[in-house]
This record gives structure tokens, C-alpha cells and sequence, in this order.
């Protein structure tokens, strides 16, 4: 008896069209469409793909829930032993739709999931939390991925153990796995330092945890006649949530007014984060987003004066790259509206 | 200054009447080595009583705890002679010819402090993880006397590990070598006109220095109490540097690793075809936030000093020396001299949590001895030399670690020289 | 640093037994971890931290005991001791708690370790306490 595999690919894999069909809604397939092939080839018979999901990059990102809806369903129906995703290569979209419906698949029915793709690709943010094979960054890699791929996802399947990233070619995940190397330590080092001084390629076998580094502007000459904004990551907006800001993963951030508001109150205003105990937030928004300080500062004349508006967002699991993409939004209207200086509160 | 190494292959010890080497063999009056590390007055105050014993590779054996390892050499040509400052009077080493007794080891076994030294398999799954376990070892078995501070034992049992070491070395004086290997390292100028096309690449070697039990000694002088300086590698291999600490096996760095420092002997191999091996930087690991500081900015500065385009930096311990391991590095690349640097990581049982204490963008070029949380079952061996009283005691054992049918469950911790950070072992973590 | 402007902040009684006639030590009630965060707290309001807070390879759940030098008086704040204790903290906490019994002569070897490592650093002298 062989494995069974669920497929997910895209428009483009399954030769529906480029572009043009991206907004392609989700279809069920009975066996293996286009890239699947090389997948089977390399299971020799161990595992088949029994059913293709194919979906257009653009409908999965504009009904991202729908979407998800749709296929977890499928996938529930068949219950495979596996969910492969892609290879998405440096697709972004598709690469994005790749690692967030093996996500939901692993964390809804708990099914093993695999996806593959290049190391820059947006999807690829989710590694630490889906299995990403990585991959060169166009379709021509496929000879190479689709191997690495189907022998990783038989591992998986057997329920044998995954080795070190380095070793199975997965993208490294955050887990730390030991194994023996070739060569000693001190000859590894060697090596990598010759590399180093030659100037060739040479890859570290601890990455440094990358901290992101802003250099900070310099200090508000006088804090009497600034304009101060408050910002924040802690979910905090009108009553009912206008926007609808997800409680996790958020998809957008909100502009709220708080012109003539002297302090946030526990009727108008509360939290849509979802990674913290809400009470004390609910109770006093201020907590979160100290609007109240900020007036009485203003009073005083310590400050010249609050900014009308507040950005909100919630923190909780959203992506680096989409809080970036916020703030680079919010930050220009801010500039624009002659604000001096912000004050961002985290939770 | 040229230094020979002439290798005589031990494949095996035996217990005898009279002390010899022979085909290989290395004989062994016990009663005979125990009376010449007894003839030392701290040693006679310190260790109630001591016995040997062999273990062999392959053989369903467990020494522990196990303190230091020591290869036993004797010199034979030039100047010096064994652990300069400590056995053998000041002298610098490093030139001449010196005898090892190679694929044997004399091992110091015994409870210093409750907790902290490491276990070597001898077979099974634990014997992977540490180089020990491919030697013929010479186990010495030391008992503490009655109400000694732990300081003052640890010093007796250094000084009886290396007395028995130094005792045996000398058998292998008349012996002709299997193996004769050169190692010369040249003057600044000389080894600049001799290489002109080559980068020149130094070591900077991390001492353990945290204070009593966290101790290394060069020529017999504390590391803590020294300012960075240079040494030549030659003198590094010809026991120079003593182990005098009790900090957790896995990446403790013991007598035999700095007399076979992993690093020193990778550079050679590579001195005068692919780099310019220029000298050997020594630096200590102090609690005292100052002295790291002061020591970092020394070290920096004598890469420069030195005109080094590369060097290799390596560190023994876990947490306080992570911070001086980034300073280092930090230092030497704002030098605009380019590092590659070895460390271990405590990334938690589950591979999951920040492995290092301190971190830095310029560290782009790290080899890591693998991740010292692994949780390993080490199976029941028939012969333990030491005593299993301390295995739930170790660091990286827990309560419990020491299972009723024999097996120990604890963290490759425990084991000496798992996750070396000279890089003297094979595993690695990703 | 200068003369006497030094205060341990310790949990280890032997520190304060030996050392507290002879310099500032304030006994922290409580395990290795408050110690850490009590220091952590004094450096962020500016005090100097003398001696790295993980000094020692005992690791955070082996021993029970932690001793650190810090500046009695506030001075300037600083990035880099702050980030020094703040990693130690996470440091300490990536250690899973061990459940087990200490033996008295495991708890005085760590008490002792302890002792010995802060005042090495801290060019105290040992010896004339040890002898007391």
C-alpha cells in the first residue's frame, strides 16, 4: 500500500494561464497535475497523489478565508497521509499562498505538510512554523527541488526522524539539531576562514540572531512644540472593531481619531489582540495606548501637542514583512501631518 | 623555533612488575607511578588514597567523573621539559624534540565538587561523542581527604594527573618514534619575506579564567592574572597550558586538548601553502567586566599590531565566556581583520531557545560543536571506574538521570569533550 | 571603579557571612534568578555591573547561588551592560527547573563556588575569610 499525498499548486503549474487567470478560484483534481509528476517519479511507488488542488495566487491572497475554507475541506474529505504545497520557487504570491495553506492544513487537521521555496520568497517567513524546502529562485530548480521535496516528505510520512536542516535541505527552522559533520571542528573553521579571506562563499554554521537595528533619529529639540503620535501593536481600536483587524496574523492596521477624546474609556474603545489576557486592556485602554498621559502632558505644555489620529495594529504572529509594510504607510501620513515624534507601545 | 614531535603508537596498557614500553605496549607498575605522585607534599595532604586502573576502547566501560586527560610526553632534545611552572622548571618550550606516547591517555577520575565533572564511555552510543573513548586510558581513581576545600583537592588532583603523566612520559626517552613531525613557525619578517603572497593568520586562543576551579595555567602563571599576549604555537603543543578547572565536561577543554590543540594542528597543516600561520594570541575569560573589556581591546590590538588578515578564535565554557568570545570578535573585525570563530551552543532539549549569551552581526563565520542540551540515554556499561554517586549531580544530569536498570538519560552535558569548542570533536548542530 | 563603591547583590549566605562586615552586600530572599533581576533592575536606572552575571560555568538550574558586584551609586546608564544582564536573564530562563534534594554537602559546594568566584573577582580576600 502506497502513502497518500494531497497536492496544492497554482494557475500557472497547472497550465490554466499566467497572470491572467491569477484570479483563478479553487478546483479539486482527481491524481497528479503537472509538477506533481516529478514528485511521484521519485516515490518509485511508495506514495501517490491522489487528488491536485490548483487555485489562482491572486483569489487565494483576496479570499484568503474562503479560500482556506475551501481546500481545508477538500483535504479533509481525503485525509492523506501527507500535504504538499508547491514548489513556489520566487512566486511571491504563490509562495505566500504555499506556506499559509500548509499552515492551516497542519494546525487544523493535523496532517504533515511540506512546501518548497526560494529563501527570499515572502511565504518563506513562515519557516519557522511550516517545513520549507529551499529552493533556487526560478521553476528551472525544479530537477533539483522536486527530489529534495518527495524524499524529505517520505520521512515525513514513515514518521522517521528529520535530520539537521543542513542535511534534508529544509530552510533552517529555529530548532537546533545535532549531527556529525565529515571534518573536525577546528578544520571546518579553518576552511571557513580561508574562504572568508579569499573572498569566496562560505556558510556559517550558527547564524547570529538578526537584530534588526533602527539608528535613532535625532532627540525632539523641544518637546513643548512637538506634535506626538501614539502608535501601537497592542490591538487596540473603537468598540466593535470597524476594521475587523485579526486577533493573530494581521492583515491590515487601523486610523482612528481621537480628536477631542481625553482619555480612552472602557465603553468606546477596547482590543482586538488576541495573544494576551484582554481584561486589563479592555477595562483601561489606556493601559495599552496612554491617551490619558499624553492629555495631561499636553495640559502642562510639556508637550505641544497629541496627534489626532492613532495607528493600531495587532502584533500577535502578523509578519515582520507585513508590520514593516504598515508602518512604511502610516509613517509617511504621520510625516505628512507634521508629526515630530511617535510613541509606539507594544504589549 | 623548530619543534619535533616523535609519535610512539600505544595499542595497549597493561598492569606489570616493571615500567616499559615495547611493541606498543606500554607496562605499568602501579604501586611504583602511585609513589612517585604520593612523593608530593600537597598531594599527600589532599587525596586520602588513589588507585589505576585501564579501560580500553570497545570495552563496556564508564569512567567517572572524570576531571582532567593528560598525554604523556617526555622532552627529549632542547630546552625545558614537561608543564613548564608546574612539573618541570620555567623554561620556554616549544623547540627541540619532544616523544609522545600517542593513542593513550592518563585520566583523573574522582569527585572534586559535587557536581560538574564528566563521564567517557569507553563503547556505546556516549563513546561518539568524545574522542577519549578511541584511547588506551590510564585511569586514575583519587579519593579526597577528610574536611579538604574543594579548591585544595582539585589542586592535588591536578599536580597527581600530571606527576603520573610526566612519570610514565619518561619511558618513551630511548623509544624510536613510529612517526617524527616538524612544526616551525618563523619571526615576523622572516615568515613575511618567506610567504610574501600568503594571508597571515593567527590563533586566538581563550583560556578559562573565572577564577579557583574555573582556572588554566600558562608556564605555571593563573590566566586570569595575565594581560593578552603571544605565545608561539610550538610552545602551546609542547605543554605550556594546563587545565586546572572543573567546568562542564562537554566543553571543558583538558590538558590533552591544549597539548593537542585541534586549531594549532589545523593551521599547521595549512601553514606556508594556504595561509601564513604567524602565532598564537592567548586571551583569558575573567568574571570582572573590566578585565574583559581590557583583554578585548589587547587583543584586538595585537592582531593589528601583528598585521593579521585572518584569525580563528576559539572559547571553553558557557555563558559569562560567550561575552568575551563576541567582544573578541567584534574587536578584531572593527580591526578590519576577518574572524571565524568556534563555540558550543545551550540551545535548550528541545534545539528551540537563543544558543548563545551574547550575539553580534560581525560573528558571521561560526563553527559550533553541537547544541550541549541534547538529551542522550547512555546504556549500562559492566564496569564503572569512579563511582556513579554523582551522575544525578552533573550538569546536564538531573534526579533520576541515573535509571534503576543501570542506563543514565541526561544531556550530552555530561560527557567529556562532547561539544569541545576547539573544535576537536565532529558534531555540529544546524 | 572606584574605591568601595561596590554593593553585592547575593542569595548565597556564605557571602554574606564572610564578606558582609567587610563590604556592602545586600542579601536577596530568594533564588538565582532574583538575584539576576534585581541586579537587572539596578542597571537600568544606571548602575554599573562590576562582574558578569553569569560568571561561573555552574548553570542557572545546577546551582542555587549568584553573587554580583554592582556600583553602590547610580552612575550613567548604559546599552551594553543592560543588554549583558538582560540577556543573562533569558539566559537563566531557557534552563528548565530540575526537581531534586540537594545534600548539604552539594549545597555548601555550590554556596562555596559561589563565594570563591565573586571574591577572585573582586580581589577580596578569600583566604582570610576562608580561615575565619
Amino acid at each position: 500500500m502506497s502513502y497518500r499525498v494531497v497536492h496544492y499548486i497554482n494557475q500557472f503549474f497547472a497550465n490554466i494561464g499566467g497572470e491572467e487567470m491569477a484570479h483563478a478560484a479553487p478546483e479539486l483534481r482527481e491524481g497528479v497535475v503537472g509538477p506533481g509528476m516529478a514528485l511521484q517519479q521519485a516515490w518509485n511507488g511508495e506514495a501517490e497523489i491522489v487528488k491536485t488542488v490548483v487555485c489562482g495566487d491572486s483569489y487565494f491572497a483576496e479570499n484568503e478565508k474562503a479560500a482556506k475554507a475551501q481546500i481545508l475541506e477538500w483535504v479533509k474529505a481525503e485525509m492523506p497521509d501527507m500535504f504538499i504545497a508547491g514548489p513556489a520557487f520566487n512566486a511571491g504570491r504563490y509562495g505566500y499562498a504555499c506556506a499559509n495553506i500548509a499552515l492551516a492544513v497542519q494546525e487544523e487537521l493535523g496532517i504533515p505538510t511540506l512546501t518548497g521555496m526560494y529563501e527570499e520568497n515572502p511565504g518563506a517567513d513562515l519557516r519557522n512554523k511550516v517545513l520549507i524546502v529551499s529552493t533556487s529562485n526560478s521553476a528551472a530548480g525544479m530537477r533539483k527541488a522536486a527530489p529534495a521535496m518527495a524524499a524529505l516528505a517520505l520521512k515525513l510520512m514513515k514518521g522517521e526522524e528529520i535530520g539537521p536542516s543542513v542535511a534534508e535541505g529544509y530552510m533552517p527552522n529555529g530548532v537546533r539539531k545535532n549531527f556529525f559533520e565529515k571534518e573536525r571542528g577546528s578544520k571546518r573553521a579553518v576552511r571557513m576562514l580561508l574562504n572568508k579571506l579569499n573572498g569566496k562563499p562560505f556558510a556559517t554554521e550558527f547564524p547570529m540572531p538578526s537584530f534588526d537595528r533602527v539608528e535613532p533619529c535625532h532627540a525632539v529639540e523641544d518637546m513643548s512644540r512637538a506634535t506626538i503620535a501614539l502608535c501601537t501593536s497592542g490591538g487596540i481600536v473603537p468598540k466593535g472593531n470597524p476594521d475587523h483587524i485579526e486577533s493573530s496574523s494581521a492583515s491590515r492596521y487601523g486610523e482612528y481619531s481621537i480628536s477631542g477624546v481625553d482619555r480612552l474609556t472602557e465603553d468606546a474603545y477596547e482590543t482586538a489582540h488576541g495573544g494576551y489576557d484582554p481584561i486589563y486592556a479592555n477595562k483601561d485602554p489606556n493601559r495599552v495606548l496612554p491617551v490619558d498621559v499624553l492629555r495631561e502632558l499636553e495640559r502642562e505644555g510639556k508637550i505641544g501637542k497629541l496627534h489626532e489620529v492613532f495607528y493600531s495594529t495587532v502584533g500577535n504572529g502578523t509578519s515582520v514583512a507585513a508590520s514593516k509594510a504598515y508602518a512604511a504607510e502610516y509613517a509617511e501620513k504621520l510625516k505628512n501631518a507634521g508629526v515630530d515624534a511617535v510613541i509606539m507601545t507594544s504589549t | 623555533m623548530k619543534l619535533q614531535l616523535g609519535f610512539i603508537e600505544i595499542r595497549d596498557i597493561r598492569f606489570s612488575e616493571e615500567t616499559k614500553v615495547e611493541g606498543g605496549v606500554l607496562s605499568v607498575n602501579a604501586d611504583e607511578v602511585l609513589a612517585h605522585v604520593f612523593q608530593d607534599e600537597e598531594v599527600k595532604a589532599c587525596i586520602k588514597k588513589a588507585h589505576f586502573d585501564i579501560a580500553r576502547p570497545g570495552e563496556s566501560v564508564r569512567i567517572t567523573p572524570v576531571k582532567d586527560v593528560i598525554e604523556p610526553r617526555v622532552k627529549v632534545e632542547g630546552p625545558g621539559g614537561q608543564f613548564p611552572g608546574v612539573i618541570a622548571k620555567v623554561d620556554t618550550v616549544g623547540s627541540g624534540r619532544t616523544h609522545v606516547l600517542r593513542g593513550m591517555a592518563v585520566v583523573t577520575a574522582g569527585p572534586i565538587v559535587g557536581f560538574q565533572e564528566g563521564i567517557i564511555d569507553m563503547s556505546g552510543p556516549g563513546a561518539e561523542y568524545t574522542g577519549f573513548s578511541k584511547l588506551v586510558n590510564l585511569v586514575l581513581v583519587c579519593e579526597p581527604a577528610d574536611d579538604i576545600q574543594p579548591h585544595e583537592y582539585e589542586r592535588a588532583v591536578r599536580v597527581a594527573g600530571l606527576r603520573a603523566a610526566v612519570y610514565i612520559g619518561e619511558f618513551a626517552r630511548d623509544i624510536q618514534p613510529d612517526e617524527v613531525k616538524e612544526f616551525e613557525t618563523f619571526g615576523i619578517k622572516e615568515g613575511m619575506e618567506k610567504f610574501p603572497a600568503l594571508p597571515r593568520v593567527a590563533y586566538v586562543h581563550m583560556l578559562q579564567s573565572q577564577g579557583l576551579l574555573h582556572d588554566t595555567y600558562v608556564y605555571g602563571v593563573d590566566a586570569k592574572r595575565s594581560l593578552t599576549t603571544i605565545l608561539l604555537p610550538t610552545e602551546t603543543m609542547d605543554g605550556a597550558i594546563i587545565s586546572g578547572n572543573c567546568v562542564s565536561a562537554c566543553d571543558k577543554n583538558t590538558t590533552y586538548h591544549h597539548q593537542n590543540n585541534p586549531v594549532v594542528a589545523d593551521l599547521f597543516e595549512e601553514h606556508g601553502k594556504t595561509l601564513n600561520y604567524v602565532c598564537n594570541i592567548i586571551t583569558n575569560e575573567n568574571v570582572y567586566l573590566a578585565d574583559k573589556m581590557r583583554s578585548s581591546d589587547w587583543t584586538a590590538k595585537l592582531c593589528r599590531l601583528l598585521d593579521l588578515d585572518g584569525v580563528i578564535v576559539s572559547q571553553e565554557g558557557f555563558g559569562n565566556p560567550d561575552t568575551d568570545l563576541i567582544m573578541n570578535t567584534r574587536k578584531i573585525e572593527q580591526q578590519g581583520i576577518k574572524t571565524a570563530i568556534i563555540t558550543d551552543e545551550y540551545a535548550g532539549q528541545d534545539g528551540k531557545s537563543q544558543s548563545l549569551a551574547d550575539a553580534d552581526p560581525l560573528a558571521d563565520a561560526v563553527v559550533t560543536g553541537g547544541n550541549a542540551n541534547q538529551v542522550i540515554v547512555l546504556p549500562k556499561m559492566d564496569k564503572v571506574i569512579g563511582t556513579l554517586d554523582y551522575v544525578d549531580k552533573i550538569a546536564g544530569g538531573h534526579a533520576g538521570s541515573l535509571r534503576d536498570d543501570g542506563s543514565i538519560e541526561a544531556e550530552i552535558q555530561v560527557i567529556t569533550g562532547a561539544t569541545n569548542e576547539m573544535g576537536f570533536g565532529y558534531l555540529s548542530a544546524r | 571603579m572606584q574605591k568601595g563603591d561596590f554593593i553585592i547583590i547575593t542569595n548565597n549566605p556564605v557571602v554574606r557571612e564572610r564578606m558582609g562586615g567587610r563590604c556592602a552586600v545586600l542579601f536577596v530572599e530568594g533564588g538565582y534568578r532574583d538575584v539576576l533581576i534585581k541586579v537587572r533592575d539596578m542597571v537600568y536606572t544606571g548602575h554599573t555591573l562590576y562582574t558578569h552575571p553569569l560568571a561561573g560555568s555552574v548553570k542557572p538550574n545546577d546551582t542555587l547561588y549568584r553573587s554580583i558586584a554592582i556600583s553602590k551609586k547610580p552612575h550613567e546608564f548604559s546599552m551594553e551592560l543592560s543588554e549583558i544582564i538582560s540577556n543573562s536573564v533569558a539566559v537563566c530562563d531557557k534552563f528548565p527547573v530540575k526537581q531534586r534534594t540537594l545534600t548539604e554537602k552539594m549545597l555548601r559546594d555550590f554556596q562555596m563556588v559561589d563565594y570563591i568566584l565573586i571574591a577572585g573577582a573582586m580581589e577580596f580576600d578569600w583566604a582570610a575569610g576562608l580561615a575565619q
